[in-house]
């Protein structure tokens, strides 16, 4: 027992070393799939190898909680957050979660994704639309399927249709509450989504995940996500809706008092830079950059169809628009 | 020990009394792991800013969503103890005490649903059985035309069904154990005296393991009471939620404000009454009586012929295995294969790119470090502080060694939800003491839960260590340090071993515990799988599933290898 005993201590501290070690360190908080993040990572690391990435996701709303209870026992563990709603960010600016920052690689992104006290920087654009199943003899075709949001009110699509809980993910809940604020849609239109028989799914790569397995014909999915799932051949199609596409800036930002600020710069430029804004475009992202080819996706003529966002009024009263949203769904 | 003797140095003529010296580390150390957390959420499902107030309670309390999660947790628990028990005792017998076939290796393959996290079922079924697109349900549909999905996993029958296979072991190993050291001369006598088989079995096979079917069966009430993995996953979607699940969601939805852990601090108030509930109920219906079943005489009971009945019978068990331990493993192979989640489950559909990702990710080693690190450490820590407090119960004997005892089992009967937040809540600042997001709240949380496991085992062991050899030692001019480790520690060795490998092997499968107690550098295999499929990345959980069941399967083997060798210590 004594070797058994001695062989389990070596293998602990073995294991605390390997634990302790690497000092160079960053740790990036997400919502994005582990594919971009760890596309990400790799590059990052190859640039610099003395510094380790790490990354921890989940649906926002989770790494919002886990910020919320780290920052209340004492401070937030990681070093930038990248989250996909934009309005987000100023309850974090508020908070105080945030120190301010001004990337060198500023200079190629449109001043408006750019916060104006500089504590936030948009990285990505994500763009919800609309995903239906393509799976033989349970989808649906190309012609049939949906192509505007008015379109999803539709008897036909009765029981079938599908969107992420907007308590459990940001980009959904910036979706809902954008529909809810403009007066076309309003929250009207969640009442009949609630009464074609609308469901909640509790995270955005779930709610692909059954629109692919043909569980629900119809999903309200995001443009990158889709792809990333297509890529791995996924019974998935994606449309970017005919009109009132709304697109996020998903924005970066910088933990006040973080353990590592110069790495988290270091990597704060290189998501912005060419060079990493490649890597998210190879990993079926949109760009932010004015610089970086996009291939076959049209950025100019999607952003022509963009819904005009009242940004202010979402920060502000993002929770009320969540609340009546509950209120409807009866949760 | 030393101790012992650099106290005595210190003090040249008292020598301090080592028994007092362990009794005193025992009060403080379990104070410090059990207590504080306890004390916490009691405090603050109570206390508001310092003052007495029921506000919080009855509000949860009355709150619908909150009495029917407690309902449908009874009703689970319930069911599944029921089930389980039934279907354990039944296997028990057909295994133990009649001649069907093939009986050591369907006693193996009996046991392995508790070797593995039911959670891992409950994915494996959910894919099978979705009520929507389950693999199975639609095969069904196609094959028979059939209007709707015939089953729905997604609904409390479809947890009980989950949690009765994966806890029905509970009943089955004890019983069968019981079943093979009762002494069969008293049913022998019964049948002289011109009993039928089914009254022999009624009347005197039944009685005298009934202590085991209760021990098992309370333990399947206890476990499914305090369970997350299973209605987490099958439940969720659905909006059906139990206690525990409710717990983890109120947790998460408050936005991280502290009002969502007080809430879930007063929820754990309310799991810990219907536990208590449930165990006094069990106490009543299942009053045990003890009977002196264990002989020193070896005997093999007789075998009762199944004759036509065999086949039968044989068909049914291994039925059950193929439902129960194979079908949920082949599925998480199969999907961990799949190239993505949806695609019918063709060849030309497979690939190996979920493993490479597996592989690639830096969270998947971090995580099985991480396991190994608390569940060794975990281990080893508890196997010590459960001899040193069997010890003091049953050696020392001194005032108040009653309280120890309960003080050392009461982690094990509260659920691993509320233990984990009484942990966050005793260790995240309010004491001065901040271990949030490290590894070390893990640990702590995890010595609690399972202390009473080694604390038991080397009980057991001790009582069959009589005094009169530590005695002997003594009168042989051994110090009383001596007579302990060269005399009783030498005798326990074995029972301490099979205590940290009792405590080793869950703890690498743990998720109810950690889940609410991981942070970005610090989580455990079973969060990693949790989060993976949480995050809706399905092959690629099951990959790291079939990794882990690889890892389960090594580990076990080693194991049997080491207890094996033991014989000869």
């Amino acid at each position: 027992m004594k070797k058994l005993a001695v062989l389990c201590l070596a293998l602990c501290l073995c294991l605390m070393g390997t634990m302790v070690l690497a000092e160079g360190k960053v740790m990036l908080y997400s919502s994005m799939q582990e594919a971009q993040l760890q596309a990400i990572k790799e590059a990052f690391e190859a640039k610099y190898p003395d510094v380790t990435m790490d990354y921890y996701f989940a649906s926002g709303g989770k790494v919002i909680t886990k910020m919320s209870t780290e920052a209340q026992a004492g401070q937030i563990e990681a070093d930038l957050v990248w989250l996909g709603d934009p309005s987000d960010y100023e309850g974090f600016k508020d908070a105080g979660y945030l120190q301010p920052y001004t990337s060198p690689e500023s200079d190629h992104i449109a001043p408006e994704y750019i916060d104006e006290d500089g504590y936030y920087t948009a990285a990505r654009l994500v763009t919800m639309g609309i995903a239906w199943c393509t799976l033989e003899g349970i989808g649906i075709s190309d012609e049939e399927a949906p192509k505007t949001w008015e379109e999803l009110l539709d008897p036909k699509w009765n029981n079938q249709l599908i969107m992420t809980d907007p308590a459990q993910s940001s980009t959904s809940k910036y979706w809902m509450a954008a529909m809810m604020q403009s007066e076309k849609y309003g929250t009207e239109f969640f009442e009949k989504l609630r009464d074609n028989g609308l469901q909640l799914e509790s995270g955005t790569t779930a709610t692909h995940n059954v629109v692919a397995a043909g569980s629900y014909q119809v999903g309200i999915c995001l443009d990158y996500v889709s792809a990333s799932l297509m890529a791995e051949g996924s019974p998935l199609k994606f449309h970017y809706t005919d009109t009132d596409v709304i697109t996020m800036t998903s924005p970066i930002g910088m933990i006040a008092n973080c353990a590592n600020p110069d790495n988290a710069k270091l990597l704060y430029d290189f998501i912005l830079s060419k060079e990493g804004q490649e890597v998210l475009v190879a990993n079926n992202l949109v760009t932010v950059r004015d610089d970086v080819d996009m291939g076959e996706i049209d950025t100019a003529s999607i952003a022509s169809k963009n819904m005009p966002v009242d940004f202010a009024d979402l920060a502000e009263n993002g929770d009320t628009y969540l609340a009546t949203f509950n209120e409807i769904f009866n949760k | 020990m030393s101790t012992n003797r650099d106290l005595a140095a210190v003090d040249g003529r008292r020598r301090i009394n080592m028994d007092k010296v362990m009794t005193v580390v025992c009060f403080i150390l379990l104070f410090i792991i059990v207590i504080i957390p306890i004390f916490m959420i009691i405090y603050n499902a109570f206390f508001f800013e310092g003052k007495f107030s029921l506000d919080l309670f009855t509000q949860q309390l009355t709150d619908s969503k909150n009495l029917s999660a407690m309902w449908n947790t009874l009703v689970i628990a319930v069911c599944a103890t029921v089930l389980g028990t039934i279907m354990g005792v039944f296997y028990a017998w057909l295994l133990g005490r009649s001649d069907i076939p093939c009986k050591g290796l369907m006693r193996a393959l009996f046991n392995i649903p508790y070797m593995f996290p039911p959670f891992l079922g409950a994915m494996a079924w959910d894919l099978l059985l979705n009520g929507r697109s389950g693999y199975l349900n639609r095969f069904l549909v196609s094959t028979f035309g059939l209007d709707g999905m015939p089953f729905n996993i997604n609904s409390i029958a479809g947890i009980v069904f989950v949690e009765v296979s994966y806890y029905f072991p509970f009943v089955f190993m004890q019983v069968v154990s019981a079943l093979e050291r009762m002494d069969p001369t008293l049913e022998e006598c019964a049948r002289i005296a011109g009993a039928k088989q089914g009254t022999v079995i009624w009347k005197i096979t039944l009685p005298l393991v009934k202590p085991a079917i209760s021990a098992g069966a309370l333990l399947i009430l206890t476990t499914s009471l305090a369970h997350f993995g299973v209605p987490s996953i099958l439940g969720y979607a659905q909006g059906i939620y139990t206690l525990p699940t409710r717990i983890y969601s109120v947790i998460y939805n408050s936005g991280g404000s502290f009002d969502g852990i007080r809430q879930g601090a007063a929820l754990s108030v309310m799991l810990v009454v219907v536990v208590a509930l449930a165990l006094v109920l069990q106490k009543k219906i299942l009053s045990s009586g003890n009977y002196d079943i264990i002989k020193g005489k070896s005997m093999r009971p007789t075998l009762i012929k199944l004759r036509g009945a065999k086949v039968p019978l044989l068909l049914v068990a291994v039925f059950t295995l193929v439902l129960i331990v194979v079908v949920p493993l082949v599925m998480i192979v199969l999907i961990s294969f799949i190239k993505a989640y949806g695609l019918p489950l063709k060849f030309s559909n497979f690939t190996l790119s979920q493993y490479e990702k597996v592989f690639k990710a830096s969270g998947t080693i971090d995580s099985i470090k991480n396991s190994l690190f608390v569940s060794i450490t975990a281990g080893l820590i508890c196997m010590f502080l459960g001899t040193l407090v069997a010890y003091v119960v049953q050696k020392i004997r001194p005032k108040g060694k009653e309280v120890l005892e309960v003080i050392s089992v009461l982690p094990y009967s509260i659920p691993g939800t509320v233990l984990s937040i009484g942990v966050i809540l005793a260790w995240s600042g309010s004491l001065g003491i901040t271990l949030y997001n490290t590894i070390w709240i893990i640990l702590v949380a995890y010595m609690a839960r399972y202390l009473s496991f080694s604390m038991k085992t080397s009980s057991a062991a001790l009582l069959q260590v009589h005094s009169s050899l530590e005695e002997a030692a003594r009168v042989c001019g051994a110090s009383h340090t001596e007579s302990l480790t060269d005399v009783t520690l030498p005798l326990i060795r074995p029972a301490m071993v099979s205590g940290f490998f009792l405590i080793f092997l869950p703890a690498m499968r743990e998720v109810t515990t950690s889940i609410l107690l991981y942070g970005p550098y610090t989580r455990t295999l079973g969060v990693q799988i949790y989060s993976l499929r949480d995050a809706g990345m399905i092959p690629q959980a099951a990959a790291l599933a079939t990794v882990a069941i690889g890892i389960i399967i090594v580990l076990n083997a080693i194991v049997t290898q080491i207890t094996k060798d033991r014989k000869g210590v």
